[in-house]
């Protein structure tokens, strides 16, 4: 659990989304800025169900082309939480989540491509 | 351009026949005649090529003979609707089959496209649209809020308008379109499982078939063909041709933003990943330059030929869950069954797959 408690833990949040049909990657990273957009976070990633991650997804095979969201919480530079929700789950406080930290990060970061072809 | 299913010869024969003998039989059969040009023309230019093969028959009809009970081939029933940058499906109904063109391009182009690939399955293999049973083809554009991507959700080909800085609107490729639909078509036939090499297959597939639907659409030998998917998806500001090449994996962008076409040419650079089903639009690459180098190896139109091949491989015996090696054997015998185990067809399917690593070498005759 995070400690809501914790004077001032770095909290940093990295989604990562790949797929869709275009296959590129994209991730965008953000730490809350303030004190209350840190215990506006803190109480967003509380409510998220972390050890099911996303139990009514729908099967990938039924909606190929999708987007894939990995998501990990990092409480100062540890992995917290960590989750993979496609993007047919990515609804509620996901979805808020998400959005969140893609709108904190000034700018899309993207990701390197792994195992690019030489 | 809707293949008859009535041959050639003899739809010339009511045509010449006359309208005093058989005037309905005379007019349906000079219709017939000229849609079935397209399809006659690739037959012609694949005979000229020098890799001559049998040609896959068209389905006759029992009651071919009798002109007034000529047989009309299957049409599509084609619907198209706007989310109107909603996340809402299926929308509002903007465009029905035969009915009049909206303004707005990317519904019209999904109409079109959605034609495009139902011509190619049913002028090229004989499969009646996505299920072989004429299912509806149903299509929704303007999805959500800048959203940059296309997908098929089991029922409907869903399609976003890009955010206009990466990307555009999806429907602007006939090939996006024809990749789409033909997750239908995996859907209904192999049903290769979205993780891994078998998903790799299922996006492979789907290039596959919509490189052949823009191909079928342009009348384009496989000599003439981009070989690209998503050509002109990409706004300008990207250093990029398309999303991917299947000739040459790898190659289809480099850009400062978005980085290099991460797309592995064959088996020695296989991405292991967790990302994307275990990089189904990465490992695609192998298998699409797989078939791309069969199809430029035999000439011709290549929906006659390597597209056959990969037609009678998905609709035939395979795994849900059949990885590169699988696949690639079975296109080999579905290419002996179609073509004969000593055929050009064979020989270079075979080889095909030894070039990027899937089969051995030896293995290639």
């Amino acid at each position: 659990m995070i400690p809501p408690t914790d004077p001032q833990p770095t909290l940093t949040v990295i989604v990562v989304r790949s797929g869709g049909f275009a296959g590129l990657k994209h991730s965008w990273q953000a730490s809350p800025s303030t004190e209350d957009e840190s215990a506006r976070w803190l109480s967003l990633l509380g409510e998220l169900p972390w050890s099911t991650q996303a139990p009514d997804a729908r099967p990938a095979a039924i909606e190929p082309d999708r987007f894939v969201y990995r998501i990990r919480v990092l409480l100062n530079a540890q992995v917290e939480h960590e989750a993979t929700v496609p993007e047919s789950a990515l609804t509620g406080p996901w979805r808020t989540l998400v959005e969140s930290v893609r709108d904190a990060a000034d700018n899309p970061t993207p990701a390197q491509n792994p195992g690019t072809d030489a | 351009m809707i293949q008859s299913i009535v041959p050639p010869y003899l739809l010339a024969r009511i045509a010449q026949a006359g309208e005093s003998a058989m005037p309905r039989a005379a007019a349906a059969a000079e219709r017939a005649l000229v849609s079935d040009i397209p399809l006659r023309d690739a037959r012609e230019a694949r005979s000229a090529s020098p890799h001559t093969a049998p040609i896959r028959a068209v389905p006759s009809s029992p009651t071919a003979g009798t002109p007034h009970n000529l047989t009309r081939a299957p049409q599509p029933h084609r619907t198209v609707f706007d989310a109107k940058n909603s996340e809402d499906l299926p929308g509002t109904q903007v465009r029905v089959e035969g009915g009049p063109a909206p303004a707005d391009a990317a519904a019209n182009e999904a109409y079109d496209a959605l034609g495009a690939t139902f011509a190619l399955y049913q002028e090229a293999f004989g499969r009646n649209s996505i299920d072989d049973k004429g299912l509806p083809l149903l299509a929704t554009v303007h999805y959500g809020h800048d959203y940059d991507n296309a997908y098929w959700n089991g029922e409907r080909m869903v399609f976003g308008d890009g955010e206009g800085e990466v990307f555009g609107r999806f429907t602007a490729s006939v090939s996006v379109i024809g990749h789409e639909l033909t997750h239908g078509v995996t859907q209904f036939t192999a049903g290769l499982a979205y993780e891994g090499q078998s998903g790799a297959l299922n996006e492979s597939f789907s290039d596959v078939m919509g490189a052949l639907v823009e191909q079928h659409l342009k009348k384009q030998t496989a000599a003439d063909a981009s070989w690209l998917i998503g050509e002109g998806l990409f706004t300008a500001a990207v250093k990029g041709r398309a999303l991917r090449s299947m000739l040459a994996p790898g190659t289809a962008y480099d850009d400062p933003v978005l980085g290099r076409d991460p797309q592995p040419a064959d088996m020695a650079h296989y991405v292991e990943t967790s990302d994307d089903n275990g990089g189904v639009h990465l490992n695609s690459g192998i298998p699409n330059r797989a078939f791309a180098i069969a199809s430029t190896t035999l000439g011709g139109f290549a929906w006659l030929s390597a597209g056959q091949v990969w037609f009678d491989t998905i609709t035939g015996p395979l795994s849900p869950t059949a990885d590169f090696a699988e696949f690639a054997a079975a296109t080999v015998t579905a290419s002996t069954k179609r073509f004969g185990a000593d055929s050009t067809e064979t020989s270079a399917v075979s080889a095909a797959w030894a070039k990027v690593g899937v089969l051995r070498g030896d293995s290639a005759h």
